[in-house]
């Protein structure tokens, strides 16, 4: 069990004045059996209303629009969670994780996925999160992690055949590995702990409960995990969205720091 | 009959409203006239009656399908309907998971298509829950030929279709959450245009486009010309669900509205049609809905489908291998007439590509049996022809689930060809019920 502090800061610099900007936000922590959120405050500007919603996954989203002119959009969160609670997290029944089954466009298999798929598979019947594991370790040798070789329109099949990728990719393969497999999984958005960008892992399930695997790390989810969100794959778990009026380049830059408190 | 001698007259009458029914081809837009043939479908008072039953059941079984689906899903956990074919229809929206609209109605406006059987019977061949469209044109030439041939409806007692418009009124009030309602279009190039700027004229209310709604603060207002905002509780939507809202369904559209998707989740509009209905009207469920009254309504269906064959079962495989010759091939994720194909119109070579897709992508087809329906008399140059047609029927779910005492007969101007579809170029007619 841990204490984590956490700010987590977008920016979007527009080159010239956009205005009529709508946004959606998926950048809220909730309590889970694994987490305890105790402290969370999130600035966005600017702004003439905002509002909360849960989506059909059940993340929590932030939704708004300002009408104002502006050429920066600012999104501060910081909170304090406590974590490593449980390693997993109960859900309802196994006929209703249908929706985690299905690939998507991100974890279609093509050749280089179906093959890794036949290398890795177990001999005889395992468990899913066993099954899930096996794969993680397997990935460990056949993928690189290269920062800046992939995009956030690359495909689970694109990156496995370039070799390299970042934690998006690598998720997204060993989700097409384990539903190739038949396991029912997730995609996570979320922070880990040190100085950088958000992070993504995976959940399988798992005997009624929910298990986080970070491929990326080759490990299982922990105390230094703080989860945001998760759905089907990196398109259900944008962080930031946004619609606005004006012709305008746009930089948009992430900053994620995430360091254990002190104890009191 | 007057009436008949009219048809050119009810014709120009239609031109000049503007009864026109665009098509896309080849990414440029055509516009073209509905042609309107004066002699009407005519059903008695006691095969409608059938008919009414028969439709009322099945969409009432279609509403608890939808609600189960995106919340309980029971008739997954009871395997009546395998999963795939749920989480693989691309009408299936994940993001419609978890919502209840307004009243529990998903489709509150049906367009089932039937066709009449040599053998006397009716088959359903399809079913339209996402926006079905045609409702209109049986009502403004019901209206044109009263008014050119009023003698014709003083002999014949036939039951007013003018009321659409207070059937559709209601069944948005039923469902309006507080506001205005509005018939929101995506412009003046849709290929139901006439029908929208029509239907709204007929209820009394706004016609809107994306930029003159807008979401703050939790709920959705229309913005006058003078920049007055009123809130709006339904939105009878002719946009599709794809383009319906940026922040959830495809980012790029600029004809929907952002964010309302969010207020729809918190129950604060009533969208008509509800999003995510293509679930349950895709070709290949079309199969599992005699299972569905089954299992919601513990009835025996009324109304019968066409004999429907899904490759995704062995030994349907078999099947539509073997009668390859006599059967229609339809791809689940077209619709309007297109990825439709008769087995026996393929060349050889035609033939083996066909049956090399169906091997590997076996979900995405049906197989049925070519019906061999009944042909109606059209005038053709003053002479009687018989060409082929069918019916589409109205079926509005409000407080109550009622059938439209009319319909949209289309037919086919092509003596060949058995798809009656309007954007292949046919032609509709009235559809009389009559009171007796």
């Amino acid at each position: 069990m841990k204490t984590l502090r956490f700010c987590y800061d977008l920016k979007i610099e527009f080159s010239s004045p956009v205005t009529h900007h709508s946004f959606t936000v998926k950048c809220v922590a909730r309590s889970d059996e694994r987490q305890q959120v105790l402290q969370q405050e999130i600035r966005i500007l600017p702004k003439e209303y905002l509002s909360e919603n849960q989506d059909a996954f059940g993340n929590c989203y932030i939704f708004g629009r300002t009408d104002t002119e502006h050429t920066l959009f600012s999104v501060a969160a910081s909170g304090v969670v406590r974590t490593g609670l449980a390693d997993s997290t109960a859900e309802g029944d196994t006929y209703r994780q249908g929706v985690y089954l299905a690939q998507t466009a991100y974890t279609k298999p093509g050749p280089a996925l179906g093959k890794l798929f036949e290398d890795l598979r177990g001999p005889g019947p395992e468990d899913a999160l066993k099954a899930g594991r096996r794969y993680m370790e397997g990935l460990r040798s056949r993928f690189a992690y290269v920062s800046g070789s992939t995009d956030i329109t690359t495909t689970a099949e694109e990156a496995l055949t370039q070799g390299r990728g970042v934690c998006q990719d690598y998720s997204h393969i060993l989700l097409s590995l384990c539903r190739q497999a038949g396991i029912p999984c997730r995609y996570v958005v979320g922070m880990l702990i040190g100085e950088g960008a958000s992070h993504a892992w995976v959940e399988v399930f798992h005997e009624g409960r929910w298990y986080g695997l970070d491929p990326t790390n080759n490990t299982d989810v922990c105390e230094d995990h703080i989860k945001l969100s998760h759905g089907r794959d990196y398109s259900d778990c944008l962080l930031n969205q946004g619609v606005f009026t004006g012709f305008a380049g746009q930089k948009q830059s992430v900053s994620v720091q995430v360091w254990e408190k002190e104890p009191e | 009959m007057e009436l008949f001698e009219r048809t050119e007259v009810v014709n120009a009458l239609l031109a000049r409203y503007g009864v026109k029914f665009g098509i896309y081809k080849n990414n440029t837009f055509h516009e073209q006239l509905f042609p309107f043939d004066a002699i009407p479908r005519v059903i008695d008072a006691h095969e409608f009656a059938y008919l009414e039953r028969g439709l009322k059941q099945r969409v009432d079984a279609l509403n608890l399908f939808l609600l189960d689906i995106y919340n309980k899903k029971h008739i997954l956990r009871d395997k009546v309907i395998p999963e795939e074919f749920i989480y693989a229809s691309s009408g299936y929206l994940a993001q419609c998971e978890g919502v209840t609209p307004p009243g529990s109605v998903y489709s509150h406006i049906s367009g089932i298509d039937l066709v009449l059987g040599k053998d006397g019977e009716w088959y359903i061949l399809e079913d339209n829950l996402r926006v079905p469209s045609g409702a209109s044109y049986p009502m403004i030439a019901r209206e044109l030929c009263r008014r050119s041939s009023p003698r014709t409806f003083q002999a014949v007692s036939v039951a007013d279709n003018r009321s659409y418009a207070d059937l559709l009124k209601q069944v948005l009030d039923h469902v309006n959450t507080g506001g205005l309602t509005v018939v929101f279009t995506p412009g003046r190039y849709n290929a139901a245009y006439f029908e929208h700027s029509y239907l709204a004229e007929k209820m009394r209310v706004p016609l809107v486009t994306g930029s003159d709604l807008e979401v703050e603060n939790d709920h959705l207002y229309f913005k006058d010309y003078s920049g007055r905002k009123e809130q709006v509780g339904a939105v009878y939507r002719r946009i599709s669900d794809d383009f319906l809202d940026p922040m959830t369904f495809r980012p790029e559209s600029l004809i929907g509205v952002p964010h309302i998707f969010d207020v729809y989740r918190k129950g604060n509009v009533a969208l008509v049609n509800a999003p995510g209905n293509g679930v349950a009207d895709d070709k290949g469920i079309y199969y599992f809905v005699p299972k569905m009254i089954e299992y919601y309504l513990k009835q025996e269906p009324i109304l019968h489908n066409a004999p429907t064959y899904l490759p995704y079962y062995e030994k349907d495989m078999r099947y539509v291998l073997e009668h390859f010759d006599s059967l229609v091939l339809k791809d689940v994720a077209e619709a309007g007439g297109y990825g439709v194909v008769f087995g026996n119109s393929m060349s050889a070579s035609q033939k083996e590509d066909f049956i090399r897709l169906l091997k590997s992508e076996p979900r995405r087809f049906i197989a049925q049996e070519v019906i061999d329906f009944c042909d109606l008399p059209i005038l053709e140059k003053g002479e009687k022809v018989e060409r082929k047609a069918d019916l589409r029927a109205f079926v509005l779910s409000g407080a109550e689930t009622v059938v439209w005492k009319s319909g949209l007969t289309r037919f086919s101007r092509n003596p060949d060809s058995f798809i009656v579809n309007s954007s292949q170029g046919g032609g509709f007619k009235d559809t009389w019920v009559l009171n007796q």
